[in-house]
């Protein structure tokens, strides 16, 4: 589904990336843990096409297509979701009216017919109700004067409402309490799909015990350092990055 | 420079205008005549008040006075709605589309054709220019030949609302100049939306007195989506007596070039002004806002927030004062103005001044201006929506958190529709033309 070959990304004048390969196959969940400044953000804002973000070399190619010469919203209607590490609060967009508004861009953009309101509605009730989400949430502003663990949430519910093929998590586990940890990990959970797929990055061992990855990798030094199952994380949380080697591949 | 303009103005005799046989109306239409004479058109050397206009294409314009349409025009896209309505075609009163039956008792509109002697004498107002300098004002008297008077008893309340619209219609470039008073007394209550639609080309003035007397309230709301050619120089004249409230929410959205003289007068004690205005540019649109906003007496309030956009070639000026005059102490003046600036060569021109010559005064001003925030525009983008889309949203939230109080629902509902219609359909999509 994802191939990244050698890619590489400078920010603001800073290699970042520097070599980063990683297939990811349909169905598969991928954790991505590293240091506080490594570069996993950065792949996922290069992955969903924000500006700033210079690709100096590699490729990245999405079912077949080359992923990086797409407009951000073309992405979206072919599939790719970013969840973003911190949700920006727009005033004044409303929820509904903006989640609807994107879901119909992206069905027009594959030529599916569009929702009607009754239709959308309907969808969103659906989905509300995987992740408790209050209603009166919906009504505000898109994240407007959402609490922390609100905004994560609410970036589960419009993954799950779009239903995208790739979804990049970007410490979405991050700033939750337990029960909401749980709500998120039971989102995903229930998106999980053969034809689905996942790159969930965090720093913490916990959320992979709710969402079981079916490879985990750490990315250092602008590449990923070391991949392995699921007691990779675990080895990670009890020893931290030091023990990694330094060029592994 | 030859000013066809006022070439215009002071050929105009009267002689076919209301009031032609009354010895005051001459007196003072050939009183605004001479005042045009003396200041030479609008645009008088070094008039601070005109700098930012395009003065010279303005009065360059040779425009006949047009005619009265022969049959009704319906208004384009406005629904009728019921309720009082005083409609002008083409600076004309158009009896046939309008509809005063529906106003309450204590209320009486009448059109400025229809005025008698005792009429042209008790709403004398009418007559009177602004300030020395004001040459729009002028213009607009000498020439006016539609207009109304609204009269509102004391206590009287009109909340249907009234609905105010002038059509624009004409096939050829014309001039026209429309002339009203709005009489509040004491604690009256009015809800009205005043409208300019449809086509046109050539230049409109109007000018309007707003007089509250003590606890009248005004509700205004104000929807300018002229035509794309026309020259639309609108005044209102707020006079605000003790305990009086006007709000006002305009919303600029038509018109190649629309400028907005806006006088208010805090003359009584609590007297409080609540201003609300929203200005979307596009293409080679200019918009501007001249404001004179005078605390005549003290514990007066005035709150103006103001939102401008400006794409293309646009151009988009706020300017002129707030002034506390002395004495006027322990009032609060705020003005507020955020813009977003959407092309490199566009322009937004925020220069207000603040004059306080009073004691323990609440004063605060902030004006910025901005682009959309790219964060938000990413993550609008992110999840599918098009670069045109995306800044449509943007633009239509950032100015609609000004309509957020338009008490009226269905004022309100109207008024963030046509926001939305018209940066949805913003033909160059905010980019340089
Ligand atoms: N716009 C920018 N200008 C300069 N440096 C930047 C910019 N954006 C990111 N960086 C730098 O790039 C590096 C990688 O940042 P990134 O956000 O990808 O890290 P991360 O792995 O997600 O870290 P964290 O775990 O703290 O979220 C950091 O050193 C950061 O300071
Ligand atoms: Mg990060």
């Amino acid at each position: 589904m994802l191939t990244i070959e050698n890619l590489c990304v400078r920010v603001g004048g800073k290699d970042i990336l520097q070599g980063l390969s990683l297939q990811v196959n349909a169905g598969e969940v991928h954790a991505i843990m590293g240091p506080n400044g490594a570069g996993k953000s950065t792949l996922g804002n290069v992955l969903a096409g924000r500006d700033g973000y210079e690709v100096t070399g590699g490729s990245v190619r999405f079912e077949g297509t080359d992923l990086l010469a797409m407009e951000p919203e073309a992405r979206a209607a072919a599939g790719v979701f970013l969840a973003f590490q911190y949700p920006v609060e727009i005033p004044g967009v409303n929820n509904t009216y903006f989640l609807r508004a994107a879901l119909n861009a992206q069905r027009l953009a594959r030529g599916e017919p569009e929702l009607d309101s009754v239709q959308f509605l309907k969808l969103v009730r659906e989905k509300l109700k995987i992740l408790d989400l209050p209603d009166a949430l919906l009504h505000r502003g898109v994240n407007e004067g959402f609490s922390g663990g609100e905004k994560k949430r609410n970036e589960i519910f419009q993954m799950a409402l779009l239903e995208p093929k790739l979804a990049i998590l970007d410490e979405t586990d991050s700033g939750l309490d337990i029960d909401a940890l749980r709500q998120v990990a039971a989102g995903v959970n229930a998106q999980r799909a053969p034809g689905r797929s996942f790159i969930v990055i965090t720093h913490y061992q916990r959320l992979l015990e709710h969402i079981r990855p079916d490879v985990v990798h750490v990315l250092a030094n602008g590449r990923i350092a070391a991949s392995g199952g699921p007691e990779l994380a675990r080895k990670l949380e009890a020893e931290g990055y030091a023990g990694l080697p330094q060029e592994a591949a | 420079m030859g000013s066809a303009l006022l070439a215009a103005a002071l050929r105009e005799d009267g002689s076919a205008l209301p009031g032609a046989g009354n010895a005051e109306v001459q007196a003072a239409r050939s009183q605004a005549r001479a005042r045009l004479q003396l200041r030479g058109g609008l645009a008088h050397a070094n008039s601070e008040r005109w700098r930012y206009m395009p003065v010279r294409a303005l009065e360059a314009q040779s425009l006949s006075a047009g005619e009265a349409p022969v049959s009704a025009v319906e208004p384009m896209g406005v629904p009728r709605v019921a309720g009082p309505r005083l409609v002008f075609a083409d600076g004309y009163f158009a009896p046939s589309m309008s509809d005063l039956r529906a106003l309450p008792p204590g209320a009486v509109g009448l059109s400025l054709a229809d005025l008698d002697d005792g009429q042209w004498a008790r709403y004398a107002q009418l007559l009177q220019l602004a300030d020395t300098e004001d040459e729009l004002d002028a213009l607009n008297l000498a020439q006016a030949r539609g207009g109304f008077v609204l009269d509102v008893s004391a206590g009287s309340v009109l909340d249907a609302p009234l609905e105010i619209i002038h059509v624009g219609n004409a096939a050829t470039p014309i001039a026209t100049h429309v002339r009203c008073l709005v009489r509040m007394g004491a604690g009256a209550s009015v809800t009205l939306r005043e409208r300019h639609v449809g086509g046109g080309s050539g230049l409109a003035t109007v000018s309007t007195r707003w007089i509250l007397e003590e606890g009248a309230m005004l509700h205004v709301v104000q929807q300018q989506q002229a035509g794309a050619s026309l020259s639309l120089l609108r005044r209102d004249e707020f006079r605000l007596a003790a305990r009086s409230t006007l709000r006002l929410h305009a919303l600029e959205l038509g018109a190649a070039l629309s400028r907005r003289d806006l006088s208010i007068r805090l003359d009584g004690e609590d007297a409080c002004a609540e201003v609300r205005q929203v200005a979307l540019t596009d293409g080679r649109q200019h918009s501007e806002l001249a404001l004179d906003l005078r605390h005549a007496v003290g514990g007066t309030r005035s709150e103006l927030r103001c939102r401008a956009v400006a794409s293309a070639r646009a151009r988009a000026v706020l300017h002129g004062a707030i002034m506390i005059e002395a004495g006027a102490d322990r009032s609060d003046a705020s003005l507020d103005t955020r813009n977003l600036l959407l092309s490199e060569s566009a322009e937004i021109d925020v220069r207000p001044t603040m004059e306080i010559h009073a004691d323990e005064v609440r004063a605060a001003h902030g004006a910025s201006v901005g682009q959309i925030d790219p964060g938000m525009m990413f993550y609008l983008r992110s999840r599918g929506l098009s670069q045109s889309q995306a800044r449509a949203m943007l633009v239509a939230a950032h100015c609609r958190a000004l309509l957020e109080d338009i008490v009226h629902p269905v004022l309100r509902a109207d008024a963030e529709a046509a926001l939305d219609a018209v940066v949805a359909n913003w033909p160059s999509g905010g980019q340089p033309a």
